[in-house]
């Protein structure tokens, strides 16, 4: 079965086509196009979307052709419905619903943070995880109980990829600033105090973004050490509670900030302490993907119908916790 | 006193398969809109019209009308 996944909640549009066989994935193709804003500025949602109209035909034609299918040939097409920012997840629904209606080919609204994780999990083989989403639009606890992923933790205000690109811009970097801020913080090993912030199994960080802010001026790269052994630090404290409380034996990393390698090494070494399992989405697709929207698509198509078109909706705070799974 | 504005937008010599296409596409995002605005599609033979109204705050009618063409650009780009 081949499915066609069309991403494009936030900066990156993308379309990837990938084929189901019994439970096995197999990613044929998935290309990108990322819309970089101007250095030190964040993201614009007009201005991503009107990105993302502009690169979608030659996205999708490219997509075509490295996995050498033609429209014609696809069993399904599935799109980020949401959460994401609203012009963006419009221009991602259009391509779809066009394509659906033109070429006569099931439709599936998918949740874009729900495609993080499974094709996390079809990707690395976790079977059972605790999950940890980390991204710019995420930063969450789960684990999968009676059809729904359950939030045994999260971010109270900003996210732990808004806290390094905010970080990162302020320094006058481009969007994303993870894997810069991941570099500078390499080279340092002084460690500036910050504020802390875990309340219950929940964490916070608008606190440490305004201090962060305030010590760059000691320099830049503690600063950058300081940020992220605190903010990891915290997520770690978090997910090794919710390990402890739901005894899972695997725990799967995935959404951009999974690529950050200190962030691996702090919640390996909190795994290697419980005897559990640990598994971190590959480089390529622990960001935004199409693979990620087409693999959910595939999953669903094996137990309900695509929609109506009338049906297509986007939602741009769909939260994954209301996501029934029935696959 | 406010500004009334009515815009009409005529898409010529489309198939009929092509027409309902970008009808069914951009229908289902045609909810929600702000007060004082309005979109609708209609159909006349071999041509779609757009019909946007909007009462007061012109930007916002502009802006609209900048992302249905857009839109529509798009669609005809990925089924031409």
């Amino acid at each position: 079965m081949l499915g066609l996944g069309i991403e494009s909640t936030a900066h990156t549009f993308s379309c990837a086509i990938v084929e189901k066989k019994g439970k096995q994935g197999k990613i044929l193709s998935d290309v990108r196009k990322i819309y970089r804003p101007p250095e030190g500025e964040g993201i614009h949602p007009r201005e991503a979307s009107r990105h993302h109209a502009e690169h979608s035909s030659e996205v999708l034609s490219e997509c075509l052709r490295k996995s050498n299918v033609k429209i014609d040939d696809l069993d399904i097409i599935s799109y980020a419905a949401g959460p994401g920012l609203g012009p963006c997840l419009r221009i991602g629904a259009v391509v779809a619903r066009s394509l659906s209606s033109y070429y006569d080919i099931p439709i599936y609204p998918v949740n874009h943070a729900l495609g993080h994780i499974e094709l996390g999990k079809m990707l690395t083989g976790a079977k059972d995880p605790l999950v940890l989403l980390v991204s710019g639009g995420h930063t969450m606890i789960l684990a999968f109980l009676s059809k729904k992923w359950r939030v045994f933790g999260e971010t109270l205000d900003i996210t732990v990829g808004q806290l390094l690109d905010q970080i990162g811009r302020h320094a006058g970097f481009a969007s994303p600033c993870g894997p810069k801020i991941e570099e500078l913080a390499s080279k340092s090993i002084e460690y500036l105090p910050l504020p802390y912030v875990v309340k219950g199994n929940d964490v916070s960080f608008s606190g440490l973004l305004s201090a962060t802010k305030r010590i760059i001026p000691k320099g830049i790269e503690s600063a950058c050490f300081s940020l992220q052994e605190t903010a990891f630090s915290m997520m770690g404290e978090a997910t090794e509670r919710a390990l402890a409380f739901t005894g899972k034996k695997e725990l799967l990393v995935v959404g951009g900030v999974a690529a950050n390698k200190r962030l691996s090494n702090i919640l390996s070494s909190i795994c290697a302490r419980h005897h559990c399992k640990f598994f971190v989405a590959p480089k390529e697709y622990a960001g935004d993907c199409g693979s990620q929207i087409s693999w959910i698509g595939l999953l669903e198509s094996s137990k309900k119908p695509g929609v109506n078109l009338e049906n297509t909706f986007v939602k741009q705070s769909w939260r994954l916790d209301t996501v029934e799974v029935l696959y | 006193m406010s500004l009334e504005c009515k815009v009409q937008v005529f898409l010529n010599n489309l198939s009929e398969k092509k027409a309902e296409s970008i009808r069914k596409s951009l229908e289902p995002d045609n909810i929600d809109f702000p007060e004082n605005l309005s979109f609708r599609i209609e159909k006349d033979e071999a041509s779609l019209i757009f019909i946007f109204e909007g009462k007061g705050n012109i930007r916002t009618l502009i802006s609209t009308i900048d992302e249905v063409l857009e839109q529509t650009q798009v669609i005809l780009k990925v089924t031409s």
